[in-house]
C-alpha cells in the first residue's frame, strides 16, 4: 500500500525548544567536532542532522545549566561511530579506540568568530595559485588527485602546495588573533 | 623525515581523505600514544573547519534573501535553497528567528522542522514548490504548495509536481510516478517520468532507478522508468554519469552521457542503447534564467548613450548620464563603477521641450529571440531589479528613482517607436518607484515583475531618477543620484511532458 506523504504534526514542549535553541547557538562547535572525523562537508552535514534529531528526541535527558556542548558532542561521537561502522572498509577510517581518545581530548572550543575572521583575512594574502587550490579543496570539495588533474600538476606538487598554504594560514591566523588580543589588552 | 613532519603529513592526508590503511594504523597509534599528537590533530581540525566555513560563506555571499513561510509568519531568510553555502549565517539567523518569533525551526542541510516539528525521526529534505492537478496516493492525501517533504516514499497518481531539494536541485515529476526521497541530494525513481535541474552548488545529485544510478555533473536531465524497469536517461544540458547496477556485456558499467544525448538501459534484455535526448517527453521544473542584460554593473568601459532608446539590444542609452567610480560619499554597490544620472534630456531632445522634462532615463533593449520556445508555452514572467542611492544631502523630497520592465512584440529596430506608443503597444509592463529620501546613505533595491505574454519578442528595461519640480539650474539637475547592479531574470513555468 502506498504510504502517505509525511508532514509535520506534533508540538514541542518548551524545554525541548530551549534545547534546540542551544543546539543552534552552538552549531558551529558541533559541526567542527563532526567535521574532524569526516573529510567531506556533505557527510558531516548528514551526521549533524542526525545529531540534531537525537538532541531533540533526548532533550528530556539534558539538565539545563549543564555543559550543552559536552552533551551534544557525546551524541555526535556515537553518530560518528555509527557512520564509521557503516564505512569500516574505508582505508582512512580511524579505529573506534582512536575516535574515543580524540573525542576525550577535544579542546573546549573548536570554533571562534575571532579565528574565523582571522583565517578569512589571511586567505586574502595567499598567492593566487595557493588561493585557487584552497578554493578547489574546500569550496569544490576536490581531493588532491582531482585538483592535480584539473590543474595538470602532479599529485605530489598539489600536496606540497596545499601543505604550504595551510601552514601559512595557520601561522598567519595565529599572528592575527594574537595581535587582536594584544590590541584589546592595550585598550583596557 | 622528522617525527613531527611525518605526523603533520599523516594528519593532512587524513583530512584530505587519502590516507591508506597502513597510514591510518600508523596515525592511529601515534594519536593513542601521544597527547601532543592529539593536540596537533585538533589544531588541524580547527583549520580544516574554518577553511570549509570560509569557502562555503564565500560561495554563498552573493545569494539573495528570500521570503520563507514559517507557520503563519513570513520572514526573510538567506536563500533556503542554498543551505550549505549559508550554513554559518543561516544558524545565526535561525537562532534569532527562534527567539524573536517564538517558533522552532531547523534549517540545517537536509532537516527542516517547521513550527510544529515531529518528535520522531522525520527528516525534511525537500519542499513542494508547485503542483498542477497533482493527485497523491493514497487517494485523498493532501500536499500543498510550500509544504516540506520528509524523507520517504511518495506516489503521484496524476498531474505534475515540482520538488526543490534543500541542496538546490529542482525536480519535476509527472504522474503516474513512484519515488522515494532519501536525502537532500539523493532520490529513487521506482517508475514514472521526472526531470531535474541541478545548479552548480548541488552537483552530485543522484537519481537511483531499479537498474541504474544517474549522477548529475551540473546539468538538466530527464529520467524515465517504464513499468518493465527499463531506464532512459536524457541529458538536456551538461552531462551526467549513468551507472548500471549490473555489468552488461560490451558496455561499460559507468558511462557519461553528454548534452542532447540519451541512454537506455534494459537489464532484462542486457542491452544499453545510446540515442538522442528528447526534452518533450519530460516534465520540466520551473527555471529562473538570467537574461542577457549587458553592463548592468556599469563597470569601467560601459558606454551610456545619450540619444534616446538605441535601435539595438545590449546597450544602455537615454538621457545624459555617466559611468563613475566612487565619488562624494558613495561607493558603487558592486564592482568599481556605477551609473550617475545627470540631466533630464539627451543629445536628441528638442531644445524647446527640455524644460518640461522631469526624469533622467536610461533604457536597454533585450531581445527575447533565444527564449521564444519557452515564452510561447506560456506562464513565463520576468523580474527586473536595480539598486539606487543618493549622496548625502541630495535627496529632495520630490525626487524619486524607479525601474520598469515592458514587453513588446516587435524588433529592436522598432523599439523606439513602440516605446513612444507604449500605452497601445506594450503587451505587459510593470514599474516600481522609490522616494529618494529612502536611499540616502544606503543602497536600496527596487524590484518589479511582470508576466510575459506568449507573443513577447522584446523587453525594454527602463531605469530613471525623477524630480517632480523642475530645477532652475540645468547643469545640476541630479547632483548625486546613482544606480548600480541592474539585473533581469526570466522565470520559465514548469511544464508537463504530455503538453509539449
Amino acid at each position: 500500500m502506498p504510504s502517505s506523504p509525511q508532514k509535520s504534526q506534533s508540538v514541542l514542549d518548551p524545554h525541548t525548544v530551549r534545547v534546540q535553541q542551544l543546539f543552534i547557538r552552538h552549531q558551529s562547535e558541533i559541526k567542527a567536532f563532526v567535521l574532524a572525523f569526516r573529510s567531506n562537508w556533505a557527510e558531516a552535514d548528514e551526521i549533524e542532522q542526525e545529531v540534531f534529531l537525537t538532541v531533540t528526541q533526548k532533550a528530556a535527558d539534558f539538565v539545563e545549566g549543564s555543559n550543552f556542548v559536552a552533551w551534544a558532542r557525546q551524541i555526535a561521537k556515537f553518530k560518528i561511530l555509527e557512520a564509521s561502522r557503516k564505512r569500516s572498509s574505508s582505508p582512512q577510517a580511524l579505529s573506534e579506540e582512536v575516535i574515543d581518545s580524540l573525542a576525550a581530548s577535544a579542546p573546549e572550543s573548536l570554533f571562534s568568530e575571532e579565528q574565523f575572521a582571522a583565517v578569512r583575512k589571511c586567505m586574502e594574502k595567499l598567492a593566487p595559485s595557493a588561493r585557487k587550490m584552497i578554493e578547489m579543496r574546500y569550496r569544490g570539495e576536490h581531493g588532491p588527485e582531482e585538483i592535480a588533474r584539473r590543474l595538470s600538476w602532479t599529485v605530489a606538487a598539489v600536496n606540497t602546495a596545499l601543505s604550504k598554504a595551510r601552514a601559512f594560514l595557520r601561522e598567519c591566523a595565529s599572528r592575527q588573533v594574537g595581535a587582536v588580543q594584544i590590541n584589546k589588552e592595550a585598550t583596557r | 623525515m622528522s617525527v613531527d613532519l611525518r605526523l603533520t603529513q599523516l594528519i593532512e592526508r587524513y583530512f584530505d581523505g587519502v590516507l591508506q590503511q597502513d597510514e591510518a594504523a600508523e596515525l592511529g597509534q601515534e594519536l593513542l600514544d601521544s597527547a601532543s599528537a592529539r593536540a596537533e590533530f585538533w589544531e588541524f581540525a580547527k583549520l580544516h573547519n574554518l577553511l570549509h566555513e570560509a569557502e562555503k560563506l564565500n560561495a554563498g555571499s552573493s545569494a539573495a534573501l528570500r521570503v520563507i513561510n514559517v507557520g503563519e509568519c513570513t520572514i526573510e531568510a538567506p536563500d533556503l535553497l542554498a543551505p550549505r553555502q549559508f550554513a554559518w549565517q543561516k544558524w545565526a539567523f535561525t537562532a534569532a528567528a527562534l527567539l524573536l518569533l517564538g517558533v522552532s525551526i531547523y534549517l540545517g542541510a537536509g532537516v527542516l522542522l517547521q513550527d510544529k516539528p515531529a518528535q520522531g525521526d522525520t527528516v525534511y529534505v525537500a519542499q513542494l514548490r508547485h503542483s498542477d492537478n497533482a493527485e497523491w496516493a493514497p487517494t485523498g492525501a493532501q500536499l500543498n504548495d510550500g509544504d516540506h517533504i520528509a524523507r520517504g516514499p511518495l506516489e503521484l497518481e496524476s498531474g505534475v509536481a515540482e520538488l526543490v531539494f534543500f541542496n538546490g536541485a529542482a525536480v519535476a515529476i509527472e504522474g503516474p510516478a513512484k519515488i522515494e526521497l532519501l536525502s537532500t541530494s539523493r532520490m529513487i525513481l521506482h517508475r514514472g517520468n521526472l526531470s531535474a535541474d541541478v545548479p552548480h552548488k548541488a552537483i552530485g545529485f543522484t537519481v537511483e532507478t531499479p537498474d541504474s544510478k544517474v549522477i548529475d555533473l551540473g546539468t538538466r536531465f530527464g529520467v524515465k522508468v517504464d513499468p518493465k524497469g527499463v531506464t532512459e536517461t536524457h541529458v538536456f544540458e551538461g552531462k551526467v554519469t549513468v551507472e548500471s547496477s549490473q555489468k552488461i556485456k560490451n558496455a561499460p558499467k559507468r558511462q557519461n552521457v553528454t548534452q542532447d544525448n540519451s541512454l537506455r538501459i534494459d537489464q532484462k534484455k542486457k542491452s544499453v542503447t545510446p540515442g538522442k535526448a528528447d526534452i518533450s517527453r519530460f516534465p520540466t521544473p520551473e527555471r529562473v534564467i538570467s537574461l542577457p542584460l549587458i553592463d548592468g554593473g556599469f563597470e569601467d568601459g560601459t558606454v551610456v548613450g545619450t540619444s534616446g532608446i538605441a535601435a539595438m539590444p545590449g546597450v544602455w542609452s537615454g538621457d545624459y548620464c555617466s559611468v563613475v567610480g566612487p565619488e562624494q560619499d558613495v561607493t558603487p554597490r558592486s564592482g568599481k563603477g556605477m551609473l550617475k544620472f545627470q540631466l533630464t534630456f539627451g543629445s536628441g531632445s528638442l531644445e524647446n521641450t527640455r524644460a518640461q522634462l522631469m526624469s533622467s532615463d536610461q533604457f536597454q533593449i533585450v531581445d527575447l529571440k533565444a527564449f521564444i520556445p519557452e515564452i510561447e508555452r506560456g506562464g513565463c514572467s520576468v523580474e527586473a531589479s536595480g539598486w539606487f542611492r543618493c549622496a548625502v544631502g541630495n535627496p529632495e523630497s520630490n525626487n524619486r528613482f524607479g525601474i520598469g520592465v515592458y514587453s513588446f512584440h516587435g524588433t529592436p529596430e522598432e523599439a523606439r517607436d513602440l516605446w513612444a506608443r507604449k500605452n497601445a503597444e506594450a503587451l505587459c509592463g510593470s514599474l516600481k518607484e522609490i522616494p529618494a529620501e529612502q536611499v540616502e546613505k544606503r543602497w536600496s533595491n527596487v524590484r518589479t515583475s511582470t508576466q510575459l505574454p506568449k507573443n513577447s519578442t522584446l523587453l525594454l528595461i527602463h531605469i530613471f531618477a525623477k524630480h517632480i519640480m523642475a530645477s532652475s539650474d540645468a547643469s545640476e539637475e541630479f547632483p548625486g543620484h546613482y544606480a548600480d547592479s541592474i539585473e533581469l531574470k526570466l522565470s520559465v513555468a514548469p511544464q508537463s511532458g504530455k503538453q509539449k
